[in-house]
């Protein structure tokens, strides 16, 4: 809550809400500053940044890669293939670079 | 007279007169009573003496006992006190053992005193016997490594972990185990590991058991396996075992003492019970382990295994359930060490060789084999000692059975389940953070090298001198696992960002594609370079956003494949390809007619026509004759001709054509004779005249 919030949420444009870790969500530039920015939200508030232009879905996927970032950065263990259904592919783009991570 | 020499002539006479029991009691005495220093000891060697009589039954035992824990309580203190660990010359039983060890190692006195220091400090709280066998363990392990010194008995297993010898976590816990343990770890970079695991058990078990001496030690050697850096040793299971092993160790006290090469081995096994410790002989045993990775010799690493096989099988079982054991930790310790590297982020590599390894350039299975082999005898001994830590009888001998770390991991937690074993809290939370996977809503489980399943492939056996020496050997041009990077083509040197992620799907998929929805030609343009000219055509048919930025791709694809042809004004990049593909296409159909009809006449094709259509049939030869004999010919009739003029006459009556009967000219007065028939007949007439 508040802007020291340890959380954040994401909010699709289908109503659904992300709700993850923020340094996680931090692994992402945009985000960073969505958060980092000054902070309007009142305390009793938990942070929230807002991705309505995303499906679910996509949105799903995003927060998925984020936690594998954070996990296997500066990491000595074998990397693995981050799996992406292809059908999904288009739109992730379309976030990734939006979300420049 | 100096103390030197006395003690030299009571020993003299110990050695000359080991029948005279009197004799040596009044030697035992009167050693008892001498101020006799560490440097004593190591001089004369006088421990070796006095531990050999610890097999006699009796007074003369009990004192050689009672002198061998005073010594060992004398040197360890000295330890604790310099660090240094004096060479302990009561290892007698072990000597021979021992000293193979110890002239493999430079540090072998090192370790002696480690162990011996161990053995003090084990004697202070353990009973002497199990000490005593963990010194013989300890003996073995000397050779290993400097690291072995034998800090303060009773140093918290955390403070070894840093990297530091076993030692310290040695002191802390039982010091038997210690001296296990830092037998163990010394042996080798694993081995530093599950002693750290060990002695962190060991420490454990120091609180909860008596027993805690031997049990400790075999909690150290398994702790020692590379697995106990890791996970969690538990400290029980050495406990339990230590405690179990108190008796087995005693009557081992024999065998073990000659084991000594085995407690390598032990150690080993200690290192799976072990390997539930805490996290705190985790370090202290990665910290180990690689110090020991210089030191560490094949030998060690046997021994090591072969510890670790100890270290799981109970005490009552036979040697042969050593070797099997030690082929087991041995395999469990490589691949407790993968985990380790894993999770430690250390040098080592989480499978395959480790650096000591590497460096040692030995191939576990062959530490594993001679171990096994050498040790057999030891190895009882050293699973006397070891067995300190090891569960019960039965869990340990399935552990043994089984080769896993299973087996003794839940063996560890039964006893964890005893009431004198305390774990040392955990220190570091962020371990815990780190080896457990991030919560994924997408659960794909990681390629995880499960240590625990010893690897399939490896069976238990027993490898001959050359197998072994040819292992050590191919191992050296095997490409050790020590370095970090991208080992496969399969994995990213660093973490991919999203979007090259989905780019490269989507190159991957390009026939896939059609309608992008919108994506912006900049995104796409990674893509699109990968697309083939129909690809792009047909990208842009679905997508006429694109067409105006992809003149450059159209460029190059005309540069590509026709490089001769000139742009044409007016035209973009795009027309002038498809024209040039036009025109190609047309020159190349031409070209292919050509080629086909040029083939076709060549070839002979079967053709069927009308014979005789305007001309009378041509008859036979004989029919001919005939024909001019009697006139009968026929005129040749243009029946098609005729059929012809009928119907481009339009006249629906066809004529029909009546055959004229002409004689076709008998011009030939008389019917010719064949000119050969010609020939004959003058013959003929010739002779008949």
């Amino acid at each position: 809550m508040g802007p020291g919030a340890m959380y954040v949420t994401i909010t699709s444009a289908d109503g659904h809400e992300f709700i993850i870790k923020r340094k996680y969500a931090e692994a992402s530039e945009t985000f960073e500053a969505m958060i980092g920015g000054p902070s309007e939200t009142p305390e009793n508030e938990p942070l929230r940044v807002d991705m309505k232009r995303y499906q679910s879905h996509v949105l799903q996927t995003v927060c998925t890669y984020l936690i594998y970032k954070v996990y296997y950065t500066n990491s000595t263990t074998e990397i693995p293939l981050f799996p992406i259904a292809s059908e999904m592919s288009l739109e992730l783009v379309d976030v990734a670079n939006y979300l420049n991570c | 007279m100096a103390v030197v020499d006395v003690i030299r002539h009571y020993q003299r006479s110990i050695e000359k007169w080991p029948e005279n029991k009197e004799r040596m009691l009044h030697c035992l005495g009167k050693l008892f009573h001498l101020p006799i220093t560490v440097q004593h000891l190591q001089d004369t060697g006088i421990g070796r003496t006095v531990n050999a009589l610890r097999k006699y039954d009796g007074d003369t035992g009990e004192a050689a006992k009672a002198l061998v824990s005073k010594w060992k309580a004398l040197v360890a203190a000295e330890d604790s006190g310099e660090g240094e660990v004096a060479p302990y010359p009561e290892q007698n039983n072990i000597s021979p053992k021992e000293e193979r060890h110890a002239h493999r190692h430079n540090e072998h006195h090192r370790s002696n005193r480690e162990n011996i220091s161990h053995q003090h400090h084990s004697d202070s709280k353990k009973h002497k016997e199990e000490e005593k066998l963990v010194k013989v363990k300890r003996m073995r392990i000397q050779g290993q490594s400097k690291k072995r010194r034998c800090e303060g008995e009773n140093r918290k297993v955390t403070e070894k972990r840093r990297r530091k010898d076993e030692i310290d976590s040695e002191s802390s816990g039982c010091e038997n185990s210690f001296q296990a343990v830092e037998q163990e770890d010394s042996d080798s970079g694993h081995d530093s590991e599950a002693r750290s695991s060990s002695q962190v058990s060991q420490n454990v078990g120091d609180n909860s058991s008596d027993d805690g001496a031997q049990s400790l030690c075999v909690q150290s050697h398994s702790s020692k396996r590379h697995d106990s850096n890791r996970k969690h040793e538990k400290h029980k299971v050495t406990n339990t075992s230590s405690k179990e092993k108190g008796d087995s160790s005693r009557k081992r006290d024999g065998i073990s003492s000659s084991r000594e090469g085995r407690n390598k081995t032990e150690s080993k096994g200690v290192d799976e019970s072990k390997e539930r410790k805490t996290v705190k002989q985790k370090t202290d045993i990665r910290v180990g382990n690689k110090e020991h990775h210089h030191n560490d010799s094949s030998k060690k690493h046997k021994s090591k295994t072969g510890s670790r096989a100890n270290n799981i099988p109970n005490v009552c079982e036979s040697p042969s359930k050593l070797v099997n054991l030690d082929k087991t930790s041995a395999r469990i310790k490589k691949e407790k060490l993968s985990v380790n590297d894993e999770e430690d982020g250390s040098i080592d590599c989480s499978t395959g060789a480790s650096f000591a390894e590497a460096l040692g350039m030995v191939d576990p299975m062959v530490k594993r084999k001679p171990h096994a082999t050498v040790s057999s005898p030891g190895k009882s001994a050293n699973a006397g000692i070891v067995r300190n830590a090891a569960k019960p009888c039965a869990e340990s001998s399935s552990s043994q059975k089984k080769e896993k770390a299973g087996p003794s991991l839940f063996s560890s937690e039964f006893n964890l389940l005893s009431a004198n074993v305390k774990l040392e809290p955990l220190e570091m939370d962020v371990d815990l953070n780190t080896t457990l996977p991030a919560i994924n809503p997408n659960y794909k489980p990681l390629p995880h090298y499960n240590l625990l399943d010893s690897p399939p492939h490896r069976k238990t056996k027993h490898l001959t001198e050359e197998e072994a020496l040819s292992q050590v050997m191919s191992t050296k041009n095997q490409r050790t696992k020590v370095y970090s990077g991208v080992k496969s083509g399969k994995s990213w040197a660093n973490v991919p960002s999203l979007y090259d992620i989905c780019v490269r799907v989507l190159q991957e998929n390009i026939d896939a594609l059609e309608y992008t929805g919108g994506v912006p030609y900049d995104l796409m343009k990674p893509v699109l370079q990968h697309a083939t000219p129909e690809q792009l055509f047909m990208l842009e048919h679905h997508n006429p956003y694109l067409i105006e930025d992809t003149g450059d791709l159209w460029q190059f694809h005309c540069q590509r494949e026709f490089r001769t042809k000139q742009r044409q004004d007016m035209e973009t990049a795009r027309e002038m390809y498809m024209r040039c593909l036009e025109e190609r296409e047309a020159k190349l159909k031409a070209l292919t007619t050509n080629i086909q009809q040029s083939i076709a006449k060549s070839t002979p094709v079967r053709q069927t026509k009308l014979a005789y259509v305007d001309s009378v049939a041509k008859p036979p030869r004989n029919v001919a004759r005939q024909q001019a004999k009697y006139g009968t010919a026929r005129v040749a009739k243009p029946i098609a001709a005729q059929a012809k003029a009928a119907r481009v006459a339009g006249t629906g009556v066809t004529p029909v054509p009546a055959p004229t009967r002409h004689i076709q000219t008998a011009t030939k007065a008389k019917p010719r004779m064949a000119p050969l028939m010609q020939k004959t007949m003058k013959l003929v007439k010739s002779f008949k005249r």
